[in-house]
């Protein structure tokens, strides 16, 4: 019977893998034509024969090329990098550059200075004072016009991780990656004043309504419209597009 | 036909037809080509060039993993079993050829020819 690895290896010099890679692909391949010699045999060709008629089939720089490629690191980006880090950088970045320009536009405090006007025209009215002296310091602090904008940015982020076919529960740590970074934030914020040996006692109220605050309007608002956006391509499209057929 | 197109429709029967079979049990490359060919009654055909290539790429998206095991002549042959991922491709796949056939059909008549 034929050394089947070296016939191999002899064929496929211009195989060019890491070289463990490449013993095990000449292993595998050596194995396939030894069945396919073992099998002429049985089927009651000479050994010659059995030999010459299984290595006739094989085109060995199609075989060397395809492998190559099959095998290759996709370009500079492997599969994790564009389902994943490539979505969530293009969401920071564009709700980074919404925030920006709507910053630039001055909406958010046009529309603090239009809640101050109402506070001063509701001075004479106990009723709207109770509903509005509430809501004073969330409009301060949560960025409305921002949080309007943020379904854009999830939805392009999951989808380019929809394309990238990654499965769902990716998209939606894409879709929803500027509430997620701020939630690192909060969570390393809180373990610095715990380090710091922050006490509740001390200054409670002011401190830990700022802080509620300060998590209400970056991780659990912002959420809300990031779901938005991420929700229609959270499904699979062939799914989606063979039930309707 | 493009050969852009017949190469796609060609690579995508093949995934098709190695998942299903390896929905099955695990099974080593001959036999994958040897099973395929039978069952299918030589209408798909895998050579060395086609099968590989596509079992590598598979392996590499992580539908499919690849270990060395003893087959039933006591000879070491790597067997490739299905991931998880590789089952969940199964489904949206089996309805896309489907939906192919379908719109062939309706188109060309296919079923009746």
């Amino acid at each position: 019977m034929p050394d089947w690895k070296r016939l191999v290896r002899d064929r496929l010099l211009a195989l060019n893998l890491p070289p463990d890679a490449k013993e095990e692909v000449i292993s595998e391949l050596a194995a396939h034509l030894e069945d396919g010699y073992q099998n002429e045999i049985a089927r009651g060709l000479g050994e010659s024969e059995a030999s010459q008629h299984v290595l006739s089939e094989v085109q060995w720089n199609k075989l060397a090329r395809e492998i190559r490629r099959a095998t290759r690191k996709e370009g500079s980006m492997n599969n994790r990098t564009r389902a994943l880090w490539l979505p969530v950088i293009v969401n920071l970045f564009v709700a980074t550059i919404l925030f920006t320009l709507l910053d630039k536009l001055d909406l958010h405090q046009r529309m603090i200075h239009a809640h101050m006007a109402l506070n001063h025209f509701a001075k004479g009215h106990p009723a709207a004072i109770k509903y509005l002296v509430p809501i004073n310091p969330l409009v301060d602090m949560i960025p409305l016009p921002w949080l309007c904008t943020l379904p854009f940015s999830a939805a392009l982020a999951s989808l380019l991780a929809r394309r990238a076919k990654a499965p769902a529960a990716l998209r939606l740590l894409a879709g929803l990656a500027p509430s997620l970074v701020w939630l690192a934030v909060f969570v390393a914020m809180s373990l610095e004043f715990e380090l710091d040996g922050w006490q509740f006692s001390t200054g409670f109220p002011l401190e830990f309504s700022y802080f509620a605050l300060f998590a209400l309007g970056w991780i659990v608002l912002p959420a809300v419209p990031l779901l938005l956006g991420t929700l229609p391509f959270l499904r699979d499209p062939n799914l989606s597009r063979a039930q309707t057929n | 036909m493009t050969r852009r197109i017949r190469s796609k429709i060609t690579r995508g029967s093949g995934e098709l037809a190695i998942l299903s079979l390896l929905a099955e049990q695990p099974v080593y490359g001959f036999e994958i080509a040897k099973q395929i060919g039978e069952r299918t009654g030589g209408a798909l055909k895998f050579t060395l060039a086609s099968l590989y290539p596509l079992l590598y790429e598979m392996e590499k998206r992580g539908w499919v993993e690849g270990r060395w095991e003893a087959n039933h002549a006591g000879r070491d042959r790597r067997y490739y079993r299905l991931t998880p991922d590789g089952r969940k491709q199964l489904i949206p796949l089996r309805q896309e050829w489907r939906a192919f056939f379908q719109a062939l059909d309706t188109l060309a008549g296919v079923s009746h020819a």
